[in-house]
């Protein structure tokens, strides 16, 4: 747990805590269809991935319905909380339902991936650096985790960190969970968004599998 | 989820529809008034009409309006200025909310198409993006102990609302302490304080 990992030496008490503790499953567990970024954004991530040439085996983590690629890669992967949000989601190949605040082993093979990515939910992760090091477990050297994310959340499931952190803050803040982790080299912070941009922000960090 | 008004043709539909519409604005305005107000959020903006009224009494706050309707936020925009507005999102109420910290939070005849659950879900959200000392003012249609003051006309599946009891226990639920401030057959307009220490500060 995170007082037990040295690496988490720094953050202040309380910082991956949320105002409702309650099993996620409980939050998660009616289907929410509805769309977590406008179309712009959306369009952003989508462009993102192109230029990062996620492509192969893709692993989606915190997935839903949608998972914002512009064509779906070779095999994709999608794990989440809601069985219905993930039946829906017409890019999949494989679907896990799988809490990872409870668990954040992922349970596939060594270099089993040649992508993974976050959209939007890397500010509801309560035990970040565990899990960054088991994305860059499955993934394949070379391999990039690409975590997106914009300035709108569920402020009850989101870590007490996350809501009192700015915009830059979120940056810095995702930039330390690879550079906390094992096995990540390259990590870019990119404000993909312009500064006033009239709708929905968009961020992204993602790194290499060394 | 599908609120498909036209903005051209709301504020006239409203005003049909809610002979009391502008009363229900500065009903809000009122219940929002005070404070040292920086950063509104309005929670289904609509064409702008709540927040302009609330602007009244924060003229130099800066508002972030969100609304499943982007037509209806480029009718806002034309209505309160561009220089006012921080931010608009295009979504609706059931999903993840702007970042906070908000001094005041404003929502006028819109929460009632959410269904009961997802109100008093939406009343969890909306207060840890309250700044200590912020408050909620929701205006909206309830179903109204009498029946016969049930006037406003409804929609099948698409207008769900609840009574101001139901209101009342989900917002307290929430943490809130809750006040009526004004009421007019089925519209009500509460206003809410968050118990204690509603800072997401750690």
């Amino acid at each position: 747990m995170n007082g037990m990992d040295e690496r988490y030496r720094g953050f202040p008490d309380g910082f991956f805590t949320r105002a409702d503790e309650s099993p996620d499953d409980h939050f998660y567990g009616p289907p929410r269809l509805v769309t977590h970024l406008d179309e712009a954004a959306i369009a952003t991530v989508a462009s993102l991935y192109d230029e990062l040439g996620l492509s192969g085996d893709v692993l989606d983590l915190c997935s839903s319905w949608v998972s914002h690629f512009r064509i779906a890669p070779k095999h994709l992967v999608v794990l989440g909380m809601n069985t219905a949000e993930l039946d829906r989601n017409p890019q999949a190949a494989e679907r896990f339902v799988h809490d990872l605040n409870q668990d954040p082993r992922l349970p596939f093979a060594n270099g089993s991936f040649d992508a993974a990515t976050c959209c939007v939910s890397v500010d509801y992760l309560v035990r970040p650096i565990e899990i960054f090091d088991e994305v860059a477990r499955v993934l394949r050297p070379g391999a990039r985790f690409v975590c997106t994310f914009s300035n709108r959340c569920f402020p009850t499931k989101a870590i007490r960190g996350w809501l009192s952190t700015d915009d830059e803050g979120h940056l810095g803040l995702v930039r330390g969970y690879f550079e906390r982790s094992d096995g990540w080299r390259n990590t870019v912070a990119r404000r993909c968004t312009p500064p006033g941009h009239p709708g929905d922000p968009l961020f992204a960090v993602w790194a290499e599998r060394a | 989820m599908g609120f498909h008004f036209d903005a051209d043709s709301y504020l006239s539909l409203m005003r049909r529809e809610l002979p009391v519409y502008e009363e229900i604005q500065q009903a809000v305005a009122r219940a929002a008034a005070g404070g040292n107000v920086r950063r509104i959020l309005d929670l289904g903006a609509g064409t702008g009409e709540t927040s302009r009224a609330v602007l009244q009494h924060h003229p130099t706050a800066t508002l972030v309006l969100l609304d499943e309707n982007p037509g209806m936020l480029a009718a806002a925009m034309s209505t309160l200025g561009g220089e006012r507005i921080e931010q608009t999102v295009v979504a609706d109420l059931l999903g993840p909310l702007p970042h906070g910290p908000f001094d005041l939070i404003v929502s006028a005849l819109a929460i009632h198409h959410l269904v009961g659950a997802a109100k008093r879900d939406l009343f969890f959200q909306i207060r840890p993006l309250l700044r200590p000392g912020g408050r909620f003012v929701m205006a909206d249609l309830v179903v109204p102990v009498d029946p016969g003051e049930a006037v406003t006309p409804l929609s099948d599946g698409y207008d769900h609302p609840s009574s101001l009891r139901e209101l009342e226990s989900w917002l307290d639920d929430a943490g809130f302490d809750v006040s009526l401030v004004w009421t007019w057959k089925d519209i009500v307009v509460l206003s809410s304080d968050p118990r204690g220490d509603a800072s997401p500060s750690l």
